[in-house]
């Protein structure tokens, strides 16, 4: 079995797992390119259907491009679609020029909590990955949270062989996340191999491209000719710049996606 | 282009796992631009001097205190290899962490600190990459600097650590003099060691092949989910073992019930032929006949049936703050099966560090490993992990927390076996040891053991093909002996009826009795009507399956009434009292695999011999 095969096939299984295991499930979904290979391999596990709604939490400040596509997809495909929006937050007039840790804590972090209260979802599938950023490194496949939706860092369960921490007591909750050992270019080979459609933003027109996608204020696009999947590939090998390079909220603070995280950011 | 890598760093704390890891990263450019810089600026706000370790160690409680808490992966590429690094905490309080780090590599470096030497998690950890089956294992001696790289150190290290290892049955494919933080025989070899003449960590690393677990002697696929979207009922999980196709027979474990797989589902769809799915793969498939699965069972093919047992012996490494105690009840997670389990008895408890074994402990402390034997009410499914690795290990809960690591040994062979009816009511039982085996028992008859089960609506002669065939063995100076239900009835089974509890009652004695002959070195033939289908097979389980040969007689109904033994078709018409397997009571003929014979077509004699020519087969 072939490495990225191998990566399908492990994702495929926690996704099994979650649906077998925990009853109110949903999935979050921000058009990007790791939720959207997500999405494929929620179709592959579950023989086409998408058995679990999916969660786009809405900041308003997104690229429209996105929201253009997102009512697109969910159309085409079919599933049941929940945006999420810190209302209250939007209402007050949040944005990031209020700082963007604290923006991203109202209207991300925030805005997820209230749609997992409102909608009594016991987990949330997420597509993060371990290379992405040094805290995510450290995530767990089924990952604990606490009923504030808090990560307790510093002592999380064992993970022996491929049994994943999947009861929990009630009040408490979990994030799974099924790409957890992917890499971003897995990702973009998985992307080519099985030919999974995605939104043009990723590629390049006049010299720029958005490598990770976010909201339009903090979100920066990077130099690059890449227009294809197979131009992505080959520039990312090349590259020694890091994925979230683009991505303002990161750049804070030393430990800011680690603080963002411990709250219950993605 | 060889496959990914994936390699774990263990050893003690403070040993110099993530320097040696950060510089392995900066030696194969594998950094992001950026990370260096953001160490460095780390670095100059807390006054220190760069640590490579900050590269991995990236929680601020990490950085702050110096020690690496969770684990940390990270990538890097050499020489057209993609090499995956998990980098696990050695301080003893986050071992639960070393084993999320470890459980899911390939390959493990055991990192000694040339000063130190050879301490307390030094030992666990080796002892860990054992009982986790890890057996690509290298020791790197750092900080070789620090012993103005002294090959009287390296090799004093390189005798204790070798002998500690040599006892868990780990062969290290190198032992490495290095310091990282001057990069020697990191990357390439140093010329401040020219004594050493070994490869370099990452020549070691590139030489290193992921063994591949295809060995494995039959299918087994755990039951995860089963889905009913649409008029299909797809069974879903993963084949932790072997491969299915479309057309396969399949047992689906524990009810031992048989049906073939029908189709493999797959979305996208897949244009050409029909997809065979290879081990490890995720797969969905349906059956020809619908069988009641759930999750926690598991399809197996029938030559190579899975243990099933109330009993199962473990070697177990627990992490529990609170200790195992015998007695107590666990929750076991094995594959995708759970059960609660009591804890039946502790064999012997062993320190990973000191290797000492205790053998009257009634508890096994935190960080401690030990064998013991758990039980169930209902009997659990599983494999011996030196079969099937994959099938054969488990995890212990204590509520929702995860306590305990476990590997699935060969059991004793009282331990070996299923109880439909509850278990034992005696407590504080345990088996007595036999030092004859099966095999000295052979050697001295001549011959194996063996069990014919005949099965048939009385009149269909089971007891003369019985009687016949026993003639026939001891005549071939084969120890043989017929246990013929009727005979029964007059001793072991005398406080039985005729109602159905009753008889599957007398068929449970049967199958006991079968069983002792039969580990007693005879061919033993049972001859019952044994009615149901699910008595049958428990004998078959009980028995096993390489021991046990079911045949079914029948003849026609009219054959039945003419030969009418004590008269029970005669009678059955007038008395509503007498009770006729076949005609006034349920009568379940076997399905596959059985032999079948009609009586009324074939003599005694052809039928004796068809059978005694598959007993012999499987007796010599």
């Amino acid at each position: 079995m072939d490495s990225l095969t191998a990566l399908e096939q492990e994702s495929i299984y926690i996704l099994r797992e979650a649906r077998a295991k925990i009853p109110r499930l949903a999935m979050l979904w921000s058009m990007g390119k790791d939720s959207t290979a997500l999405l494929w391999l929620t179709r592959k596990a579950f023989v086409g259907r998408v058995p679990y709604p999916l969660i786009h939490i809405d900041t308003t400040y997104k690229i429209p491009e996105m929201i253009e596509y997102r009512d697109r997809v969910s159309r085409e495909i079919g599933f049941e679609l929940i945006v999420g929006r810190n209302t209250q937050a939007l209402a007050e007039g949040m944005n990031h020029t209020r700082g963007r840790i604290t923006c991203c804590t109202a209207l991300k972090t925030d805005a997820l909590r209230q749609v997992t209260e409102q909608h009594r979802f016991d987990a949330i599938i997420v597509g993060i990955r371990r290379d992405e950023e040094g805290s995510r490194a450290k995530e767990r496949v089924f990952s604990q949270r606490s009923q504030a939706s808090e990560w307790d860092v510093t002592d999380q369960p064992p993970e022996f062989w491929d049994q994943y921490r999947t009861d929990f007591p009630p009040g408490e909750h979990v994030r799974v996340h099924p790409l957890l050992h992917w890499t971003e270019i897995d990702v973009w080979r998985y992307i080519e191999r099985e030919r999974i459609p995605v939104i043009d933003l990723y590629f390049a027109r006049d010299g720029k491209r958005y490598r990770s996608l976010g909201c339009a204020p903090c979100t920066h696009p990077c130099e690059s000719d890449a227009r294809s999947v197979a131009e992505i590939i080959a520039e990312l090998r090349a590259t020694k710049v890091g994925e979230r390079s683009g991505r303002a909220q990161d750049q804070e603070h030393t430990h800011a996606m680690e603080k963002l995280r411990l709250k219950g950011y993605m | 282009m060889a496959s990914k890598l994936a390699f774990v760093v263990v050893g003690h704390v403070d040993h110099g796992k993530s320097t040696l890891i950060g510089r392995l990263l900066a030696d194969t450019g594998a950094l992001p631009d950026g990370r260096i810089e953001k160490v460095k600026r780390i670095c100059e706000t807390q006054r220190k001097p760069f640590e490579y370790a900050f590269l991995l160690d990236a929680l601020e409680a990490e950085q702050l205190q110096g020690v690496t808490i969770d684990i940390t992966e990270v990538r890097f590429a050499w020489q057209d290899r993609d090499y995956l690094i998990i980098d696990a905490p050695g301080h003893k309080e986050f071992m639960k962490n070393m084993i999320t780090g470890a459980a899911h590599a390939d390959a493990a470096l055991l990192v000694v600190d040339a000063r130190e030497g050879v301490q307390e998690q030094s030992y666990r950890h080796a002892y860990l990459l054992s009982f986790l089956g890890i057996t690509a294992v290298a020791v790197v001696v750092t900080k070789m600097d620090l012993v103005d790289y002294s090959q009287a150190v390296f090799e004093q290290i390189r005798a204790a650590y070798g002998r500690f290892l040599q006892r868990l049955r780990v062969r290290p494919v190198g032992f490495i003099p290095v310091s990282a933080v001057g990069g020697d025989n990191v990357t390439a070899r140093s010329a401040r060691m020219d004594w050493y003449r070994g490869p370099s960590v990452l020549d070691l690393l590139a030489e290193l092949r992921v063994s591949d677990e295809a060995r494995s002697v039959g299918l087994r696929l755990p039951v995860q989910d089963v889905y009913k979207f649409d008029e299909r009922r797809i069974i879903a999980g993963r084949l932790e073992a072997g491969r299915v196709a479309a057309g396969d027979e399949v047992q689906v474990w524990p009810s031992g019930h048989r049906a073939h797989v029908k189709s493999i589902e797959q979305w996208p769809e897949v244009a050409e032929g029909s997809p065979t799915a290879e081990p490890r793969s995720s797969v969905g498939l349906t059956l020809d006949y619908q069988l009641f699965v759930q999750r926690g069972d598991v399809l197996a093919d029938p030559a190579h049936p899975p243990r099933m047992s109330n009993f199962l012996a473990a070697n177990v490494f627990w992490i529990g703050r609170a200790p195992l105690e015998v007695n107590r009840t666990y929750r076991l997670k094995l594959a995708t099966l759970e059960r609660d389990v009591e804890v039946f008895s502790i064999t012997r408890v062993l320190s990973p560090v000191t290797m000492e074994v205790e053998t009257d402990r009634a508890g096994i402390g935190q960080n401690e490993a030990g064998e013991l034997v758990l039980r169930s009410v209902r009997p659990f499914v599983f494999d011996v992990a030196a079969d099937i690795p994959t099938t054969g290990r488990f995890v212990l809960l204590d509520g929702f927390d995860v306590v305990g690591g476990g590997i699935v040994l060969e059991a004793e062979e009282l331990y070996r076996r299923p109880y439909r009816h509850g278990l034992p009511r005696s407590a504080g039982i345990s088996p007595v040891r036999t030092a004859v085996t099966a095999d000295d028992r052979a050697a001295v008859f001549g011959h194996k053991s063996h069990v014919v089960w005949v099965t048939g609506v009385p009149g269909a002669g089971k007891s003369t093909i019985a009687r016949h065939l026993e003639r026939e063995l001891v005549n071939r100076s084969i120890k043989a002996f017929v246990i013929d239900g009727e005979n029964l009835r007059f001793g072991l089974s005398a406080d039985l009826a005729f109602t159905d509890v009753d008889r599957t009652e007398q068929a449970r004695r049967a199958a006991e009795v079968a069983r002792l002959f039969q580990l007693a070195g005879l061919v033993v033939i049972v001859a019952l009507v044994s009615p149901f289908h699910e008595d049958r097979e428990y004998a078959r389980t009980l028995i096993g399956e390489e021991n046990f040969t079911l045949v079914h007689l029948h003849a026609p109904a009219e054959v039945l009434r003419h030969r009418d033994p004590h008269g029970l078709y005669s009678r059955a018409g007038r008395d509503p009292t007498v009770s006729v397997p076949g005609l006034t009571a349920p009568y379940e003929p076997p399905p596959s695999p059985a032999v079948h014979f009609d009586t009324a077509q074939d003599s005694v004699d052809e039928v004796g011999a068809a059978i005694l020519d598959r007993v012999l087969k499987k007796i010599t």
